[in-house]
């Protein structure tokens, strides 16, 4: 299998589906950056840009970013017919499925580590320092974003896998991204009201702190609002069920 | 000759359509087979199941002594190489990035024969050219020589010369039989294209509804594509009359011609008509093509 994962993550590393989604990431982190610091200089004069808030624009859009990259870059194996070409090749099918679930935890890697790096250059050109964040917060926080990236990159790969390289694959994908954007937006207003006290009881309430603590989606924010066991739990759990889902349908999948 | 691929009773279904039903073909080693069949014939069922891209409802087959259902059978799948229904390579790499890739893919050892490949097929001049740039043609030469990675023993071709100009289908042509010459591939081959087939191919199958209608080597199909004379006369009843009078078997193609496949002498023929009044206006010697032995035999298929 070393030998498939090999050769993926060069396709994945020369591939433009990365450099596009990657180039998107940085510019809209660096246009942000450059935003705010035009408006705080010259419209709102006084008031601070702090590294902090550059450093959270990427894990914001991060479950969307890792989304559209693993759809853009795994997609091919089944559009261009690579899957065809490994299979008549002799490949296994486990060794096909591994080698790409492997691979699509090396490019959630891949886009966190650089996004962290672009930010903290943004954040030193445009922003005025760290207004509270310590060097040991930014570490645990870039850790719940590895990890989460990790659950989104491999779910989205065995979705992929199993719907093929059809546009079903980014509807989907895209689509589970969205709603549980907006179902973080919904979690994070009722367990965590800015004005007053979380209201929630019963099963809502556990099912909106399940959600807030399991879900790999919910740990996008940038600040960490749970231990990170539970990060790795959620996440993990998330990661086996995908791999044993998306094997289990591979292996029987019919490649036209 | 030994055989490189032999199917007994294979069957596929798709949901209620039966794309296979039961066929039984053979493939010798060191051959180039000539896959026939109209759409939806279930030529690409079998190239699929044969690549492993999907398996058989009943059935089995043998590919390089590896049976359908041996864990090993991906060692002969890697003795293999493959263009299904349309090339398959990385659009954003180069025609080199490509075959390094399958070669990585492999796990060959080095990728020094790349260059020579891409020499092969005519690609060596495409520097960094993404793929995604190339010519139909081009894209079909790159198909062929990913395929040709790691020296197979066996190349399966689907299609290979679709959407191809003169020059290319010629070259195509010319490259496949040095390599089967060369370097004894075994190749299978499906067409529709049956005339340029028949520049290619030492031995034939033919599909027709999922069934191996019939399989033959190219000597035996020579000796059953018959030649005609195809003459043109002024009154086709005194052509029929002629030939029932003579017992020469023949067939009607349109108001004044027709094909007449016999032995014959042309003066006895020439008088004959004489007697009957009417005129020989035209009179070739005329082959039987491949694609009219085919239909020919679909015809026959259907009526029996």
């Amino acid at each position: 299998m070393l030998r498939m994962l090999y050769a993926d993550t060069r396709a994945m590393l020369l591939s433009k589906g990365l450099r596009l989604c990657m180039g998107a990431c940085i510019a809209y982190q660096w246009g942000y950056a450059f935003l705010m610091w035009l408006l705080l200089k010259y419209v709102l004069p006084g008031e601070g840009l702090y590294a902090e808030e550059i450093l959270a624009v990427y894990p914001g859009i991060a479950s969307f970013a890792v989304t559209a990259a693993t759809l853009l870059i795994f997609t091919q194996e089944y559009s261009d017919g690579i899957i065809t070409n490994k299979l008549c090749s002799g490949a296994k099918r486990r060794e096909i499925f591994f080698s790409l679930m492997i691979n699509a935890l090396q490019l959630s890697a891949v886009m966190s580590a650089a996004a962290q790096l672009s930010g903290l250059l943004a954040a030193v050109l445009f922003g005025e320092g760290f207004y509270n964040l310590t060097l040991a917060e930014m570490a645990d926080s870039f850790l719940e974003l590895l990890i989460a990236s990790a659950a989104v990159a491999v779910f989205s790969s065995a979705l992929i896998m199993i719907l093929g390289g059809k546009s079903v694959s980014y509807i989907v994908g895209l689509g589970i991204a969205f709603l549980c954007k907006l179902a973080g937006f919904e979690v994070m207003d009722k367990l965590y009201p800015t004005s007053g006290r979380c209201m929630l009881s019963g099963t809502k309430l556990s099912l909106y702190t399940f959600y807030d603590k399991y879900i790999p989606y919910s740990h996008f924010g940038g600040t960490p609002r749970w231990d990170m066991a539970a990060a790795l739990a959620g996440c993990l759990g998330c990661i086996l069920i995908s791999l044993a889902a998306g094997l289990i349908l591979f292996r029987k999948k019919e490649i036209r | 000759m030994d055989t490189l691929f032999k199917s007994e009773a294979l069957c596929k279904n798709y949901g209620r359509f039966p794309a296979l039903r039961g066929v039984n073909m053979e493939i010798p080693r060191g051959s180039i087979y000539g896959f026939v069949g109209k759409n939806g014939a279930g030529k690409t069922t079998l190239i699929r199941l044969i690549c492993g891209l999907q398996s058989p409802g009943s059935g089995s087959f043998t590919l390089m002594g590896y049976k359908n259902d041996d864990a090993q059978i991906s060692k002969a799948r890697r003795r293999m190489g493959a263009v299904v229904e349309s090339p398959a390579f990385y659009k954003d790499m180069s025609a080199r990035d490509n075959l390094i890739q399958q070669c990585l893919m492999m796990g060959l050892p080095d990728y020094k024969g790349v260059d020579e490949l891409l020499e092969l097929v005519g690609l060596a001049d495409t520097a960094k050219k993404k793929a995604r740039n190339f010519s139909l043609g081009m894209r079909q030469r790159l198909g062929i020589a990913i395929a040709l990675c790691g020296d197979p023993d066996f190349i399966i071709l689907d299609e290979p010369t679709n959407g191809l100009d003169p020059q290319g289908i010629i070259d195509i042509r010319e490259l496949i039989l040095k390599l089967n010459r060369d370097k004894g591939i075994t190749f299978l081959i499906s067409s529709h294209i049956l005339d340029e087939l028949s520049r290619l191919a030492t031995h034939y199958g033919f599909i027709d509804k999922g069934v191996i209608v019939r399989e033959m080597s190219a000597e035996e199909l020579k000796k059953e594509c018959r030649k005609s004379v195809r003459m043109k006369v002024s009154d086709i009843q005194a052509l029929v009359r002629v030939m029932e009078k003579k017992g020469f078997e023949y067939k009607i193609l349109d108001g004044n011609s027709a094909d007449v496949y016999a032995e014959m002498n042309f003066s006895e023929l020439a008088r004959a008509f004489e007697e009957e009044g009417t005129a020989i206006i035209t009179m070739e010697e005329h082959d039987e093509s491949l694609e009219a032995f085919y239909l020919e035999l679909l015809g026959g298929q259907k009526n029996a």
